[in-house]
């Protein structure tokens, strides 16, 4: 009960909803069946979802959930758990959730029992009621610029013509993947969704606007060095936050059961609910002003910046000592050309 | 030096008001990219927004009146730009040969103009969408344009791009054309002056 009154408050629907989440939820009998797919992953958003305490582990994957095939936390191999795969699809009406991001580059990146991880996602979501993506990999395809040969693109990229909801941060908030799944099944409607496809309710205010440091941000408060006592409290935009350009609500419901959250535990926020993450984010613990715009990527835009000013002013410099040293007096023919031209 | 009207009065309160606006402008934002000293960033914010919206209204009242009853439209949107123009001008550039007198070398001046009033607007739409990130249009813009990163990326970059624009600017003002400078700022005028 006391998770469908989070689930309430977090889609601010009207009290009675509870009722109905519980209802839903206690069609235990009727448990929402539930395929987990695992791509190009750390199974860290799997892990993020089985260190929550509430709903506990247990809870969520004996009680809640009827969590029919997962890669890591099944018991049965092979053709076993394969077989329990397709056999949910044959049921239909499922939600999948897909962890980690599909490549784009050449299908062999990724295969299970030797079908590329494409497939996989495409024949599941087929008869699928709701597409889950979790993580900033299955949301974006994040990846670290260069690094990544295999393109890894995010799941609703592929799947079109399913609804898909995405829940980034890395790795996923299992409060958000929770609240998502139980207000699908008691409203049977999918939330309202932003332009990259992101519940609103948790992903429409800016993180820099609720930040507990705020004050010290509005103080011009910065902290520069770590090991200084005195700066324990100060704003972490020198130190690289990301914040300032971060739809989340990390500052009023926090990790972990509400224990803490990234800034608040003194760590600049890495900005992982934006599509910029990890890319145009980087380097996480410094100010960066790196461009991600095609062939102009990792260079950094205070330095062109200064390059450009500084050319203007070197080449002024020189233009004015040329003017000493070259500069005709007046001609009179030039005049005449110039009338003429004119 | 005498009085002279050679620079009508609403430009020259114009360039004044642009001048002050786009210096606090620039050194608040800077402040805000990198803070320079403790406890100013609420009185930078304030003048930053303060100043932009001054300069933004200046801007629109400049084109308004550019397109007025006096207006000087036609220079910055038609300029005589032809080849033996551009020929006498960059050899006026590069070899320092004199040019006649008159307005002629501003021709190419006044069409960088028009290219920096262009960005200038571009700047006022990205900082626009960075403090309105929310409502539905600017979002649709802000994804147009590839994010509030992007957004926000820019409006840095084109600072740089006025900051290189105003150093050209001044060098040349100071030494193509000083009388104007007076004229700009001042309203006076050596009485031989015969520029516009
Ligand atoms: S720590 Fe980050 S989010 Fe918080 S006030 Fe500073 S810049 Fe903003
Ligand atoms: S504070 Fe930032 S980095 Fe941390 S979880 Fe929230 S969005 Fe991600």
């Amino acid at each position: 009960m006391k998770l469908c009154g989070a689930v309430t408050a977090a889609f601010s629907l009207p009290a009675g909803f509870k009722r109905d989440i519980a209802y839903a939820t206690e069609q235990a009998i009727k448990k929402p069946p539930v395929i987990w797919l695992e791509g190009q992953d750390c199974a860290g958003c799997s892990e993020s979802l089985l260190s929550s305490l509430n709903p506990s582990a247990e809870e969520l994957i004996l009680e809640t959930l009827s969590i029919r095939y997962h890669e890591t936390i099944m018991a049965g191999t092979g053709m076993v758990a394969e077989h329990a795969r397709e056999e949910t699809i044959k049921e239909g009406g499922y939600i999948v959730v897909v962890e980690g991001s599909i490549p784009k580059a050449d299908d062999r990146f990724c295969e299970i029992g030797g079908k590329s991880f494409r497939e996989i996602v495409m024949e599941t979501a087929e008869n699928a009621a709701l597409v889950i993506g979790v993580g900033s990999c299955a949301s974006y395809g994040a990846g670290i610029v260069g690094t990544t040969p295999s393109e890894g693109g995010g799941v609703a990229e592929f799947v079109k013509n399913k609804p898909v909801v995405l829940l980034p941060t890395c790795p996923v908030k299992p409060s958000r993947l929770v609240s998502t799944i139980m207000y699908y099944l008691s409203t049977g409607k999918v939330p309202e969704l932003d332009r990259y496809k992101r519940p609103v309710a948790f992903y429409s205010e800016l993180l820099h606007d609720n930040c507990p440091r705020r004050g010290q941000f509005e103080k011009g408060n910065f902290l520069t060095d770590w090991n200084d006592p005195r700066q324990r409290e100060y704003c972490l935009l020198l130190k690289g936050c990301k914040g300032p350009r971060t739809y989340t609500d990390c500052a009023q419901v926090w990790w972990n059961d509400g224990a803490n959250f990234c800034i608040n535990a003194g760590a600049p926020c890495a900005g992982c609910t934006q599509p910029e993450f990890y890319a145009a984010f980087s380097p996480l613990y410094d100010k960066q002003e790196i461009f991600n715009i095609g062939p102009a990527r990792s260079i950094n835009l205070d330095s062109v910046g200064a390059a450009l000013t500084g050319a203007a002013a070197a080449g002024a410099l020189a233009h004015g000592l040329g003017r000493v040293i070259f500069e005709k007096k007046d001609s009179q023919d030039q005049d005449e050309d110039m009338r003429e031209a004119l | 030096m005498v009085k002279s009207s050679e620079i009508a009065v609403p430009r020259r309160v114009y360039h004044w008001i642009n001048l002050v606006s786009m210096a606090v402008l620039a050194v608040s934002g800077w402040y805000v990219h990198k803070p320079f000293a403790p406890d100013l960033m609420g009185l930078m914010r304030y003048a930053h927004l303060t100043a932009a919206y001054i300069f933004s209204i200046n801007l629109v009242l400049r084109v308004y009146y550019a397109f007025g009853k006096n207006g000087d439209w036609r220079k910055y949107l038609k300029p005589q730009i032809n080849r033996k123009m551009l020929r006498l001008t960059f050899r006026h550039y590069l070899l320092y040969e004199h040019l006649p007198e008159g307005d002629h070398y501003r021709i190419l001046q006044n069409a960088s103009y028009l290219v920096i009033v262009i960005l200038l607007f571009v700047q006022i739409i990205t900082g626009v969408l960075l403090i309105e990130a929310e409502g539905s249009l600017p979002t649709q813009v802000i994804t147009l344009l590839g994010g509030i990163n992007a957004v926000r990326q820019g409006h840095l970059f084109l600072t740089w791009v006025f900051a290189a624009f105003t150093v050209i600017h001044v060098y040349m003002a100071f030494t193509e054309d000083f009388p104007k400078v007076k004229l700009i700022f001042l309203g006076m005028a050596d009485e031989k002056y015969s520029g516009q």
